[in-house]
């Protein structure tokens, strides 16, 4: 009996190590546990016939054997379920399912990162018309009629006397206009000038930033465009002012950032000089003040101005400003997001 | 400009090498924009700007930089040898238009040989890219290089009765300019006039019958000073710049009128011969009066938050040709040079220091001012949503300019029949403000269509311009177009092309970020779009726009012949029934039950109707009515649909039992076959 159990248990342990998924498992536990034609059912029904002085350490031997069966059995067919063998094969290499979202406008979304850097910043955005009037383009910015710096500026006119704004700085005065000091704003938008070419399109978008209070100083602005510009282009770079002229500001500057392209060294973008320029600045004139009704004396202030697409187009390699217009769904989406 | 190294060096005491030189000066306000080696010579190019015209000369760069670095300035020397003929014997001048002329002041050069110019002179022009005309010529036109103040001689003999009158042109007056062309002139343009006629628009150019030519003898040579603005406005109407022009409409010096005249006598005769007339004639109603202008050290250090000395500023503006003497309280009295026009208050000094210190001296601080709590409005939060909204239905935002065509405009905003327009356009076909996003996104269709793309989604948000007074209404818009394929392809989807229901569907998408809620669609006849494929949006009670496909003969006017379909909403209209901050509603404690109907509908039944009667005869509450599966065709009488609809019961305060879900499923069925005719096809339980 005892040579009988140790031959069957032998058997089990290489059927079961040969049953490669559960449904040969479901076999061997047949061949084994089967009701009827099962080996240790015949077994326990042979204990019966077994002379009595065998009879207990038989039974144990077999109930042994049982428990074997039953344990490894059960350990064997966890293992196949977790293997999920049961699955038909798929290919695996076609490619995912995913709605593809549309793309933000490069220009939207260098907007978005200066809006990002100056809300942080405390400032609010601020918005004005487009199509103006020459009080807000012009006169309140210092720039009477016939003055020679409105050359610089090929303006659009509109019927009855107005115009598309040629700089997003109105957005100032009207902001000055309805709230007192202390003021920090930004305003984005488009701006218009009759001029078409490869750097210069008729319809762009500005930045214009104002900063007023009393004890605003130039520094404030040095400051303020030097945590703009690296956080737009990076740490490393250096912020550089040069004396300038707008009628709206006195000091004026036009700032340039170390080339992004050489780091300085001089290169075909930067055309040698190692910078790039990036936009004008300077202190809100106190003519300008003036006009909105604020004390020169007890405010000062300043402003400054950048072209939007002069950043997509740094930040992206673009060359050709009318591609920034045509919204090619081609071009559009190479820059998700 | 252009500007000659070698000139530029004669009038400072050192030689200085021109990238040096154009670095000092860009540093200082005059930017250099290019520099080119011309054999011995360089010639830079520097961007002067428009309240500088003092340094739009070579003395006058000289002088800016001779005051950067320390250096001494030479003045050119100009003597005139006593005892020639009083000018006033010779000619006489009567300004009658003291309004427009400061000072006109003259000297006659008599017996002159007209004839070439001598190298040194010639060299001199040319390097700048002047053309050398005659020695006479070229001696006015060097000192207006040299000095900066525009000078013009006249062959006396042909100037009738030897009488100058600087006066309006008369009406009806006309003038043939130096460069043969024959002028109109009106009454407010300045005109030098001899006894009988015109002989030169003032500040901008001479006339061609008293033009000094080889049998010029006798010259007589205008200095003066004319008010920039008529100038300017005189060069505007006659469409004729000249450097004299651009530099009278900026400022000349009142005090450099006589200088200016004694250098070019002095040169005229020593390159011409003849006889200077002394003493000038100088008529000068409106004498220069020097402007003087407080100005205090502290403000200055305040203003641009660096610590300058009073020796470095007192320096500075001594250099720069201030004269400083003791003001009130500290402040100095800072008397501005008859050249530097621009200069009128504190704050142009305070830039003059600046800029003489460099602005790379001043150190970089942030302000520190109380900042906004919330620097966005509700306009941009909507509009930011939305935007986003699109992106994930898969749309790409398109930019477009707001110029639009005529008929472009007209069309998609039926009503509006009097469009803004530009007066001076670029193009014809952009004269007009859009009043619609459509035009300028079904041009970017057809080019994407034209460039092969099979599937296009484009939105654009921006300002569409509607007829108010005293400005235009300016609205923010969203637009957007479809067209071509509907579903990306891929190997599990089925392929279909886009359709009403893909535009709907931004519409709801968009409404539903914002939270507007209610959202309601009606069909309307709306011009521009296909009969029964156009409706009006509603939300929260507002009018939001339209949504549909775009009729047919517009997609051609575009060379479209894919179907497009479109959408507007206006989203400041969109922002006031913003609802995006939402309230929280307690999640179901009950599970809901969920049956599907099948049924075929009448002729003409819609959904919204269905939808109606179902909520209507339900005895119990209604989550969501949602269709799930739509057929027409064989098998489905024509003109009506079998209708896949599930139907979500949700009670609030009980789980439900079968047997009163199935009483109300009844109750609708029997409800459908009623009042809409629609035939039971099935009922399941999932």
């Amino acid at each position: 009996m005892h040579s009988r159990v140790r031959e069957i248990r032998e058997q089990f342990d290489r059927d079961v190590a040969g049953a490669k998924d559960a449904a040969a498992l479901d076999e061997v536990r047949t061949r084994y546990l089967g009701r009827r034609a099962g080996l240790l059912t015949a077994l326990l029904r042979d204990l019966r016939d077994a002379p009595p002085a065998d009879r207990a350490s038989a039974g144990k031997a077999v109930n042994d054997l049982k428990a074997h069966v039953e344990s490894v059995l059960e350990s064997a067919r966890g293992a196949a379920a977790s293997k999920g063998t049961d699955a038909p094969p798929i290919d695996l290499t076609l490619p995912g399912r995913a709605q593809r979202p549309g793309a933000a406008h490069p220009i939207t979304q260098v907007r978005a990162l200066i809006e990002e850097i100056f809300l942080e910043m405390g400032y609010t955005l601020e918005t004005g018309p487009e199509v103006e009037t020459d009080f807000y383009n012009f006169e309140a910015l210092n720039i009477p009629p016939h003055h020679p710096a409105r050359d610089m500026q090929d303006t659009f006119y509109v019927e009855g006397g107005l115009l598309l704004r040629t700089h997003t700085s109105p957005v100032q005065i009207r902001t000055m206009q309805s709230r007192r000091p202390p003021i920090k704003m930004v305003a984005l938008g488009k701006v218009f000038r009759r001029d078409s070419d490869i750097t210069h399109s008729p319809v762009f978008h500005q930045v214009e930033g104002l900063v007023v209070g009393e004890g605003i100083a130039f520094a404030h602005l040095k400051g303020t465009l030097e945590h703009f510009c690296r956080r737009v282009f990076g740490k490393e770079l250096k912020l550089r002012l040069r004396p300038s002229y707008f009628p709206f500001v006195e000091p004026g500057a036009e700032y340039d950032i170390s080339c992004i392209f050489c780091g300085g060294a001089g290169c075909s973008r930067c055309k040698g000089s190692g910078f790039i320029e990036m936009g004008g600045a300077g202190m809100v004139h106190p003519a300008v003040f003036d006009k909105v009704g604020y004390d020169p004396e007890r405010y000062t202030g300043f402003a400054f101005g950048l072209g939007i697409e002069r950043i997509a187009m740094l930040k992206h390699g673009i060359d050709d400003i009318r591609l920034l217009y045509e919204n090619d769904l081609r071009f559009l989406q190479q820059f998700p997001g | 400009m252009r500007f000659s190294h070698a000139w530029l060096m004669e009038y400072l005491g050192t030689a200085e090498e021109p990238a040096k030189v154009g670095e000092r000066l860009t540093d200082a306000g005059i930017p250099l924009d290019g520099i080119e080696r011309r054999g011995d010579d360089s010639l830079y190019d520097f961007d002067i700007f428009t309240n500088r015209p003092d340094c739009m000369n070579h003395l006058g760069l000289a002088r800016e930089y001779a005051a950067l670095t320390g250096t001494a300035l030479r003045v050119p020397a100009a003597p005139i040898p006593p005892g020639g003929r009083p000018t006033g014997e010779v000619v006489t001048v009567a300004i009658e238009a003291p309004d427009l002329c400061a000072r006109y002041a003259a000297r006659c050069i008599l017996g002159v040989r007209v004839g070439p110019s001598p190298d040194w002179l010639r060299h001199r022009l040319e390097s700048i890219g002047q053309r050398s005309i005659n020695n006479v010529v070229d001696a006015t036109n060097f000192v207006l290089w040299e000095l900066g103040h525009p000078l013009h001689p006249f062959d006396l003999d042909r100037v009738e009765g030897k009488a100058i009158g600087v006066r309006r042109a008369r009406a009806g007056e006309t003038l043939r300019t130096l460069d043969g062309i024959d002028r109109p002139l009106s009454p407010e343009m300045l005109v030098i006039a001899d006894a009988a006629r015109p002989v030169a628009l003032a500040g901008i150019m001479g006339g061609e019958a008293s033009e000094i030519g080889e049998r010029t003898v006798n010259v007589l040579l205008e200095s003066a000073w004319f008010e920039p603005v008529p100038v300017r406005r005189a060069a505007r109407a006659l469409g004729l710049r000249t450097d004299a022009s651009h530099r009278f409409e900026r400022g000349a010096d009142l005090e450099g009128v006589l200088p200016a005249l004694d250098r070019a006598a002095h040169l005229i005769q020593k390159i011409a011969g003849g006889s200077v007339t002394s003493p000038p004639l100088d008529a000068c109603p409106r004498p220069h009066r020097e402007r003087v202008v407080p100005f205090r050290p502290a403000r200055a250090r305040a203003l641009l938050g660096l610590d300058l000395d009073e020796g470095f500023m007192r320096q500075a503006l001594t250099r720069l040709g201030f004269r400083i003497a003791a003001g009130k309280d500290g402040a100095w009295s800072v008397a501005a040079p008859s050249f530097r026009l621009d200069v009128e208050r504190e704050v142009d000094l305070i830039e003059e220091v600046a800029r003489l210190r460099g602005y790379g001296a001043i150190p970089a601080s942030l302000p520190i001012l109380p900042g906004a709590e919330d620097g966005r409005s509700q306009a941009d939060r909507t509009s930011l949503t939305s935007c986003r909204a699109m992106q994930a239905a898969g749309f790409s935002e398109a930019i477009n300019y707001a110029m639009v065509g005529r008929e472009d405009c007209l069309e998609f905003a039926p009503g509006n029949d009097r469009p803004l327009a530009l007066t001076n356009p670029l193009q014809s076909n952009a004269s007009f403000l859009r009043a619609s996003l459509l035009p300028g996104l079904l041009r970017n269709t057809a080019h994407n269509l034209n460039h092969g793309l099979a599937a296009i989604r484009l939105f654009e948000t921006g300002t569409v311009f509607l007829p108010a007074s005293p400005l235009p209404r300016e609205r923010r818009r969203l637009g957007f177009v479809l067209a071509g394929r509907g579903v990306p392809i891929h190997w599990s989807l089925p392929r279909r092309d886009v359709d009403l229901y893909d535009a709907r569907g931004a519409v709801e998408l968009v409404t539903d970020q914002a939270g507007v809620v209610p959202l309601a669609f009606s069909s309307d006849r709306i011009p521009f779009l296909e009969a029964g494929r156009a409706l009006r949006v509603t939300g929260a009670g507002r009018p939001l726009g339209w949504v549909g496909e775009i009729r047919r003969p517009i997609l051609a006017r575009h060379g479209i012949e894919a179907a497009v379909f479109g959408g507007e909403i206006d989203l400041d209209d969109l922002a006031a029934g913003d609802g995006s901050v939402r309230t929280y509603r307690p999640l179901p404690k009950y599970p809901a039950a969920r049956r599907d109907l099948a049924i075929v509908t009448a002729p003409g039944t819609t959904f919204a109707a269905i939808d109606k009667a179902v909520r209507a005869a339900s005895r119990l509450p209604i989550a969501e009515v949602q269709v799930f599966d739509l057929y027409r065709g064989p098998g489905v009488p024509a003109g009506c649909a079998s209708l896949a609809i599930q139907i979500v019961f949700q009670h609030p305060e009980r789980t439900l039992t079968a047997e009163e879900v199935q009483e109300s499923v009844e109750s609708i069925t029997a409800t459908l076959g009623r009042e809409l005719g629609a035939k039971l096809r099935g009922m399941e339980t999932p």
